[in-house]
C-alpha cells in the first residue's frame, strides 16, 4: 500500500504488445514479486508505488497497466488520456513485439493529451537470454530506435529485478525535469501531474509560515 | 519597510529602563490630551461612531497575531538583538512629526487665550492624587515594559478626536519613513493606508519566503504592536461617543504609557515643568492591566460624573463585552484566561499578555496532539478508498463510459426519421431496465447469501468478473471484529478497520464494474435485458452488504463506553453512505454500456 505522503503524483502507461510483460513489470516494480502466471490484463490495471526523485522529492507513481490484446484495443485508447509519461515495453526474445513499438508509439502520440508524454523504451525477459532463451531483438537496434526518438533506453528482467527500478526511476525523473524546466504544469483538469500531501515534518514549518496570514480567514 | 515595528517596540523598551524621564513626558502628554478633549467636548463628531467597527475586525485579526508573538520573540532573541542598532532613529523622527500635529490640533481647538502648558501640568497633578495610590503603582517593572510596548501606539492614536486618525497614521508612517508626507491627509486616507499595510506585513513573509525568518520575526513582532494597540483602539473609539470625558479616561489611563513621539514633544511643550516626583508615576506608566483600567475609570467617573451622559455606562459595558469577546476569540483556554483575569483584579500582577501567551501555547499543544494522532492512526475514507485503487478504477469507468457515450451520439447522429426514434426508444428502455428500486435499500443480508446471489448473477451474464476478493474482505472483517476483544481495541482501531473495510469492499465493487464494462464491450454476444437484470440486482445487493457491514461495526462501537462513540457511529454509517453512493453511481456509469450493447 502507497503511503499517502508524497509531493507530486505522475501517471504513467504501460503500452505494448499482448504477454511482453507489462504487468510482470509492474508487479515487480510495485511488489517486488514475479508470478510465473498470470492472468492476460482486462481494460487496464491499476499499480501505485512512492519513488524518490534525486533531490530526494517524494513523488507517487499511478501506473496503468494496459491490456496488449488486440480485443481491448479501443477500450485501452480510451485510458492513454491524461498521461504524462508512456513505457513501450517489448519482449527481448520476440521480435514482432519490437516491431510494433513505433505503432505503439504514435498512438501514444495521438491519444496522449494536452502535453507530450516522456516516452522509455523498455525491453523485457534479459533473464531468458542468459539462460538460453533466444534473443531476437539486439540491444543495439533497440538503442538505436530509442536515439532515433530522443528516448531513454533500458533492458529489464521482472524475474531478476534486473533494472526494473532504474527504468521507472529514468521516467520519473525526467518527468520531473521538466516540472522543473517549467515544460509541465500542474493544471487543473489534468491528471498527468497532481501535487500530493506534504511530509509531516515540514508540517511544523508550513505551520509556522501560515501563521500571519491565519487572522485573515478564521476570525 | 526595513523599520519595523519590533524596532520601535525595543526603543520604548530600552527608554523604560533607562530613561524614565521619557515616561514622565508621556504622562504629561496625556495629561495633555485630557485636558484637550475636555475643553472640546462640543467638538465631539459623530462621524466615529462608524469607526469602531472596522477597529475590532482589524482588532481581531490581530488579536491572533498577537498570540503568536510570543513564541517568536522567544525563538530568535538574536533578530532582536540585531534590530537595536537603529532603534533610536525612528522615534525621532517621530517627533517633529508628532509634534507638528499636536501642534496644529492645539491651535485649532484650544481657544486663544488658552496657556498650553500650565494645565497639563495642574491635571497631571491632580491625577497622580486621584487616581493612583501609592499601592497601584507597585507595578512590576517587567509588566510595566512588555504592556508599554504593546500599548505605545494606541495613545496617539486617541489623544484627540478630530485629530486621532491623523495621529495614528503619523504613528503608523513612523515604520515606513518614505511616506511621511501623507500624514496630514484627510482620516479617511488613513484608515484605508492602515489597513494595506497591515495585509502587506501579514503576507510579506508568505510571498518572500527567501528571507522567510527575518521577515516573519518582523512582522509578528509588527502585529504584536498592532494588535494591542488596536485593542485598546477600539476602546478608545467606543468610548469617543460615550462622552468626551470618558474618552480621556481610558485614554489617560489605559494610553497614557509612554509614546515614544509624544513624550519627546512634551519635552518640548513643557520644558520647565518639574520632574522631580513623578518616579512613582513612571514605573506605573506602561504598566497595565484591566483591573487598573476600570479601576482608573470608575474613579474617574466619581470625580467627573457630571459630565459624564447617562449611556455611558452602558457603553462602557459594551466595551467590555466587546473586549471580552475579541480577546475570547480563538482561544480554547479560555477559562484559564478568565481565572487569570480575575487574579488580576486582586493581586494585579499576570499581565494580559501573559495570559494570552499561555492560552496560546495550550491551544498549540492541543492542536498538536490533535495532528499527531491524525497522524498516527485515522486515515480517511477517500485516502482509504483511493489506497485500495477505487477511485481510479472510478475514473477509468467514467472514460470508459465517455467512450461508449460517444459513440452512441455517433451513432444517433448518423440516424433520422424511424430509426432514430426507434434508437431513442431502445436506449430508454435500457434507462428503464437500469432503474435501481429504492425501497430494498434497507434490508440486511448475509454474506453467503450475498456471495450466492452476486455468483449467479454474474453467471448469468457470462463474463469472468469476480467478486471473491470482496467476500474476503467481508469475512476477515466479521473475524476481525469476532476476535476484537474490547480490552485490547478502542474506539479509534474500530472506527478504522470500519472505514478499511467499507473502502475495500466499495473500491473491489467498482473495480468490478468496471472490468465488467470493459468486458462487456469486448463480449461478443449482448443480452442487455439479461445484463441489465444481473447488475441491478449485484447493485442492490452490494448496498445491502455494505449497510450490513456497518451495523456489524456500530454494533460493536456502541459496546464501548465513551464520549467519541456516537460521533464514531455516525461517521461509520456516512461513509457506509458514500460507499453505496459510489457504487452506484459506478453502475450509472455502466448504463451507456449496456445501451452500447442494445444497438
Amino acid at each position: 500500500m502507497v503511503e499517502p505522503i508524497f509531493d507530486y503524483q505522475f501517471r504513467l502507461i504501460l503500452i505494448g504488445d499482448s504477454t511482453v510483460g507489462k504487468s510482470s513489470l509492474l508487479k515487480y516494480f510495485t511488489d517486488g514479486k514475479f508470478a510465473e502466471v498470470s492472468d492476460p490484463t482486462v481494460g487496464v490495471d491499476f499499480f501505485a508505488r512512492l519513488i524518490e526523485v534525486k533531490d530526494g522529492t517524494r513523488i507517487k507513481l499511478q501506473l496503468w497497466d494496459t491490456a496488449g490484446q488486440e480485443r481491448f484495443r479501443s477500450i485501452t485508447k480510451s485510458y492513454y488520456r491524461n498521461s504524462v509519461g508512456a513505457l513501450l515495453v517489448y519482449d527481448i526474445c520476440n521480435m514482432s513485439s519490437f516491431e510494433h513499438v513505433p505503432q505503439w508509439m504514435s498512438e501514444a502520440k495521438r491519444h496522449i493529451e494536452p502535453h507530450r508524454p516522456v516516452f522509455a523504451l523498455v525491453g523485457c525477459k534479459a533473464d531468458l537470454v542468459n539462460n538460453g532463451g533466444q534473443r531476437e531483438v539486439s540491444k543495439e537496434e533497440a538503442k538505436a530506435f530509442a536515439d532515433n526518438h530522443g528516448i531513454y533506453f533500458i533492458e529489464t528482467s521482472a524475474k531478476s529485478g534486473l533494472n526494473v527500478e532504474d527504468a521507472f526511476k529514468a521516467v520519473t525523473q525526467e518527468v520531473y525535469n521538466r516540472i522543473q524546466s517549467g515544460e509541465y504544469k500542474v493544471e487543473d483538469g489534468w491528471d498527468g501531474i497532481k501535487t500530493g500531501f506534504s511530509r509531516p515534518n515540514s508540517l511544523d514549518y508550513h505551520l509556522a509560515e501560515a501563521e500571519p496570514a491565519r487572522p485573515s480567514c478564521c476570525l | 519597510m526595513e523599520t519595523s515595528d519590533s524596532e520601535y517596540f525595543e526603543s520604548a523598551d530600552e527608554d523604560l529602563e533607562s530613561d524614565t524621564e521619557d515616561n514622565t513626558r508621556s504622562k504629561k502628554t496625556s495629561n495633555l490630551s485630557v485636558k484637550n478633549v475636555e475643553k472640546n467636548l462640543e467638538n465631539l463628531k459623530i462621524e466615529h461612531i462608524r469607526e469602531p467597527e472596522q477597529n475590532i475586525k482589524e482588532n481581531r485579526m490581530e488579536y491572533s497575531d498577537l498570540s503568536n508573538t510570543s513564541s517568536s520573540e522567544k525563538a530568535n532573541p538574536d533578530d532582536n538583538l540585531l534590530m537595536k542598532p537603529k532603534i533610536n532613529q525612528e522615534p525621532i523622527n517621530n517627533n517633529s512629526n508628532n509634534k507638528e500635529i499636536v501642534e496644529q490640533v492645539l491651535k485649532d481647538k484650544l481657544p486663544e487665550d488658552h496657556n498650553l502648558n500650565k494645565p497639563a501640568i495642574q491635571l497631571n497633578e491632580d491625577k497622580s492624587e486621584d487616581l493612583w495610590d501609592e499601592d497601584e503603582l507597585n507595578w512590576e517593572l517587567e509588566a510595566a515594559r512588555e504592556f508599554s510596548e504593546s500599548t505605545l501606539k494606541c495613545t496617539v492614536v486617541s489623544k484627540n478626536d478630530d485629530s486621532d486618525w491623523n495621529d495614528f497614521n503619523a504613528d503608523w508612517e513612523s515604520e515606513s519613513p518614505s511616506s511621511l508626507p501623507l500624514q496630514e491627509d484627510g482620516t479617511k486616507m488613513v484608515q484605508s493606508s492602515t489597513q494595506e499595510s497591515l495585509w502587506e506585513n501579514e503576507w510579506e513573509p508568505l510571498e518572500e519566503p527567501e528571507d522567510k525568518s527575518i521577515k516573519q520575526n518582523e512582522s509578528s513582532w509588527g502585529n504584536w504592536g498592532w494588535g494591542v494597540s488596536s485593542l485598546l483602539n477600539t476602546a478608545s473609539s467606543l468610548t469617543n461617543h460615550v462622552s468626551q470625558g470618558l474618552t480621556t479616561v481610558i485614554e489617560s489611563s489605559i494610553g497614557i504609557p509612554q509614546p515614544e513621539e509624544l513624550a519627546k514633544i512634551n519635552k518640548e511643550l513643557s520644558k520647565q515643568e518639574p520632574t522631580e516626583d513623578k518616579q512613582k508615576n513612571d514605573n506605573s506608566v506602561g504598566a497595565f492591566d484591566l483591573s487598573n483600567l476600570v479601576s482608573g475609570v470608575s474613579k474617574f467617573v466619581e470625580t467627573t460624573g457630571s459630565k459624564v451622559i447617562t449611556g455611558g455606562l452602558d457603553t462602557l459595558e459594551a466595551i467590555g463585552k466587546k473586549t471580552a469577546a475579541v480577546i475570547q476569540e480563538g482561544d480554547p483556554g479560555l477559562k484559564k484566561k478568565r481565572a487569570f483575569l480575575k487574579l488580576d483584579s486582586i493581586t494585579a500582577k499576570p499581565n494580559l499578555s501573559q495570559a494570552l501567551r499561555e492560552a496560546k501555547e495550550k491551544a498549540e499543544e492541543k492542536c498538536y496532539e490533535q495532528q499527531l494522532q491524525s497522524k498516527r492512526k485515522i486515515k480517511n475514507y477517500e485516502t482509504l478508498f483511493d489506497d485500495h485503487q477505487g477511485l481510479v478504477h472510478l475514473e477509468a469507468l467514467e472514460m470508459l463510459s465517455k467512450l461508449c457515450l460517444i459513440k452512441l451520439d455517433n451513432i444517433t447522429n448518423s440516424l433520422s426519421g424511424d430509426s432514430l426514434n426507434d434508437l431513442q426508444e431502445t436506449l430508454e428502455q435500457v434507462k428503464e431496465l437500469c432503474e435501481l428500486s429504492e425501497d430494498e435499500e434497507e434490508d440486511k443480508i448475509s454474506i453467503d447469501q450475498a456471495d450466492e446471489i452476486i455468483s449467479n448473477c454474474v453467471k448469468e451474464i457470462s463474463i469472468p468478473i469476480s467478486y471473491g476478493k470482496m467476500f474476503t474482505v467481508c469475512r476477515e472483517a466479521n473475524g476481525w471484529l469476532d476476535n476484537a476483544k474490547l480490552e485490547f481495541v478502542d474506539n479509534i482501531d474500530i472506527h478504522q478497520q470500519a472505514l478499511d473495510t467499507l473502502a475495500q469492499i466499495t473500491a473491489i465493487a467498482v473495480e468490478q464494474f468496471h472490468k465488467a464494462g470493459e468486458l462487456l464491450l469486448v463480449k461478443d454476444h449482448r443480452s442487455t435485458a439479461d445484463e441489465a437484470d444481473s447488475l441491478v440486482q449485484i447493485t442492490t445487493i452490494l448496498k445491502s452488504l455494505i449497510l450490513t457491514e456497518a451495523e456489524k461495526f456500530t454494533e460493536k462501537l456502541s459496546c464501548l463506553k465513551s464520549d467519541e462513540v456516537n460521533e464514531n457511529i455516525t461517521n461509520i454509517f456516512f461513509e457506509a453512505g458514500n460507499s453505496a453512493t459510489y457504487i452506484q453511481d459506478a453502475f450509472q456509469l455502466l448504463i451507456p454500456v449496456l445501451q452500447v450493447g442494445a444497438v
